[in-house]
C-alpha cells in the first residue's frame, strides 16, 4: 500500500496497475486469512478451548463492536503508517538480521496500541464468527474491513508513500549555486560549435 | 492465532500489561516471517 502508490506518484506505475495490485493482494490475503481462521484455527480446535475462545472473543468484540467507526479508521491510519515504516526500513537492511530488527519495533508498537490492520482483522473477525463468538455478524465484519482498509490506505499511501515521495523521489531541478557549470543549453550558446562555424 | 494462544487465560489483574507484551512478541514474530519471506501485505 505504500510502495505502489510511491511508484504511481513517480509515474512508474499506473492507477489501473495500482488498483489491480491492491485488489489481487487483498483477495489473496482474504483467502489465506479465511483458510487459516476456518481450517487451522477453528476446525483443528486450536482456538475453541474456553480460555482461547474468551481471548478471541475479547479481541474480536473490541474490534468489531466496541470501537467506533472513526476510531477504526484512525487506528488503521496509525497501523499502516507503522507497518509501512517497518517495510521501508527493512528495504534498507542488507541482511536478515537487519530485516528483523527493522520490522520488530514498529510492529510491536502497532500491536501494543491496538491499532487495526485490515489483513489481521481478516483473521480475527471471521475466526470469531466461525468459533461462535456471540454478537458479531458479517455486517460488522464487512464494515470493519472497509474502514480498516480505507485507514490503512491513507496511512500507507499518504503518510509513508506520499511523504517519502515528496522528500526523496520527487523530480525537481536543483537550484544553481555560484560556481556551478552552466546548464548544457547555456554552454552551447556560450561556446558555439566550432566544427560547423562559418570559416573566415 | 499465536497471539491468542499465548495470551489466553492470563488474568488481567495478575498479569496486567504482560498480556499485551506476550501478544505483541508473537505477533511481531509472525509479521517478521511474512515480510522476510517476501509475501505481500
Amino acid at each position: 500500500m505504500a510502495l505502489i502508490p510511491l511508484a504511481a506518484l513517480g509515474d512508474r506505475a499506473s492507477l489501473a496497475g495500482l488498483s489491480r495490485n491492491l485488489g489481487l493482494v487483498l483477495i489473496g490475503n482474504l483467502l489465506g486469512a479465511l483458510f487459516v481462521a476456518y481450517v487451522l484455527a477453528v476446525k483443528t480446535g486450536v482456538v475453541t478451548k474456553p480460555v482461547d475462545l474468551a481471548r478471541l472473543g475479547e479481541i474480536a468484540t473490541t474490534k468489531a463492536l466496541t470501537e467506533t467507526d472513526l476510531q477504526v479508521f484512525l487506528r488503521a491510519i496509525g497501523c499502516n503508517w507503522l507497518v509501512c515504516l517497518a517495510v521501508w526500513m527493512a528495504l534498507g537492511a542488507e541482511d536478515i538480521a537487519g530485516n528483523v530488527l527493522a520490522i520488530v519495533f514498529p510492529i510491536t508498537a502497532f500491536v501494543a496500541m491496538g491499532f487495526d490492520h485490515v489483513v489481521a482483522n481478516m483473521f480475527f473477525l471471521p475466526a470469531a464468527i466461525f468459533a461462535g463468538v456471540p454478537g458479531i455478524g458479517w455486517g460488522d465484519v464487512l464494515g470493519n474491513w472497509a474502514l480498516a482498509f480505507s485507514g490503512n490506505l491513507v496511512g500507507a499511501g499518504i503518510f509513508v508513500g506520499g511523504f517519502y515521495w515528496y522528500l526523496y523521489a520527487r523530480s525537481e531541478p536543483e537550484p544553481a549555486r555560484p560556481g556551478d557549470a552552466p546548464p548544457a543549453s547555456e554552454a552551447a550558446v556560450a561556446a558555439p560549435d566550432r566544427e560547423h562555424a562559418p570559416v573566415g | 492465532m499465536l497471539a491468542i494462544i499465548v495470551s489466553a487465560g492470563m488474568d488481567p489483574e495478575i498479569w496486567g500489561g504482560m498480556i499485551t507484551l506476550a501478544s505483541v512478541a508473537v505477533f511481531s514474530l509472525g509479521l517478521v516471517l511474512v515480510l522476510v519471506a517476501g509475501s505481500e501485505l
